[in-house]
């Protein structure tokens, strides 16, 4: 096989790579809803690991696959959290926001409202 | 015209208007805003054409038959960046897990294109079917309880587009300048090249080469389980903690209502 058809699918990888990382990262700092937050550091992980892809295929090794593989069970990890995080945020304050993460306290071992929790219910009355 | 510097003016002005078009559309409410915003990018992604046509027009005279020239490898490519750009301004959570689950499409493609077909599949039941889809059910919910979409932006949404502009000046310039530093017009210079690369990694520590006799699946397996063990086993309690952990987060206690 011609060496530089190679060299060609490895450029063009990585060019997409860049761009899927910067838009992942513009919208990280950008956005304040926990998903779409989700979403973009997705992105950026995705970028990397066709960057590794890229690489792997390039030199016609598996390492840069395997890489691939534990990016994506980073990625599966992170999901698990920031779901769990969203339903917490929605059953408890109404919104997707991270600016409001601050409101989200533990519940106190007796089982009372926390003073936090109280005062927003009392705004919100 | 491919220069030898990171500071190409078509690149900059390419970065700067795919800036000025993702401002747009992360803080435009009106459709006039949105389809200007649109505009702007895909003029930015045609600038970023012209600046690479040197090579691309040279890689098509010396690979015909690439992989890299084909739709097959440009449709899904393109389709990413597209997607990826539509998830991070989607105004929607929900509008936005749809339009993540697109771009997984087009990354399980690029992955396929790189002989990675474990890896497309991967990405498509565990990103797509599990998160994005648990990610989809829980804007939904968030929808449905009334949450507002308005306050979905950061304070200072022109400095992070800037920010991102300058990164991508850095990044694709470095990029630009080592495609435009490899002498790429000299193609047997270059061969030998990509041959002495080849040769290299060849003779590195932990090199595993892909064998076309055996399934990629038994590959994959033993390239895991054989050279990276301990990542494994890293990965699978990493796992169970954040299951277990996410179970005892999402879980409603009886001492919580509902604010």
């Amino acid at each position: 096989m011609n060496p530089l058809h190679d060299y060609h699918l490895l450029n063009s990888s990585l060019l997409i790579g860049a761009v899927l990382f910067v838009v992942g990262a513009v919208g990280l700092a950008a956005r304040r809803n926990l998903i779409v937050m989700f979403f973009s550091a997705a992105i950026m992980l995705q970028a990397v690991s066709i960057s590794l892809c890229a690489f792997s295929s390039f030199h016609g090794d598996w390492t840069g696959r395997t890489a691939g593989w534990i990016v994506l069970a980073i990625t599966a990890v992170f999901g698990i959290l920031v779901a769990a995080v969203g339903v917490r945020l929605v059953e408890r304050l109404r919104t997707l926001d991270i600016s409001r993460w601050s409101e989200l306290e533990s519940p106190s071992p007796l089982g009372k409202q926390t003073e936090s929790s109280a005062t927003v219910e009392a705004e919100h009355d | 015209m491919m220069s030898d510097t990171i500071f190409s003016p078509t690149l900059i002005a390419a970065c700067f208007l795919a800036g000025a078009g993702m401002y747009l559309l992360l803080v435009g409410r009106r459709t006039v805003a949105i389809w200007l915003g649109a505009v702007l990018v895909s003029l930015a992604l045609t600038l970023l054409w012209l600046e690479f046509a040197t090579a691309i027009d040279w890689w098509k005279q010396v690979t015909p038959n690439s992989a890299a020239a084909s739709p097959l490898f440009i449709f899904p490519g393109l389709g990413a960046i597209v997607t990826a750009g539509m998830t991070v301004t989607a105004q929607k959570a929900s509008k936005s897990a749809v339009w993540f689950l697109a771009m997984l499409c087009c990354t399980a493609a690029l992955y396929a294109i790189h002989d990675a077909q474990f890896l497309a599949v991967g990405t498509l039941l565990i990103l797509g079917g599990g998160s994005g889809t648990l990610m989809l059910l829980v804007a939904q919910r968030a929808e449905a309880v009334g949450s507002d979409s308005e306050s979905t932006i950061a304070s200072e949404p022109l400095l992070v587009c800037i920010c991102g502009c300058l990164l991508a000046v850095v990044l694709i310039g470095t990029f630009h300048r080592s495609l435009a530093a490899t002498s790429i017009r000299d193609t047997e210079q270059m061969r030998a090249t990509v041959e002495r690369w080849h040769a290299r990694a060849e003779t590195s520590a932990g090199h595993r080469p892909i064998d076309s006799d055996q399934p990629r699946n038994v590959q994959a397996g033993r390239s895991m389980l054989g050279d990276h063990p301990v990542a494994v086993v890293i990965l699978a309690v990493l796992l169970l903690v954040a299951i277990i952990s996410g179970t005892l987060l999402a879980r409603n206690s009886a001492g919580q209502t509902p604010i």
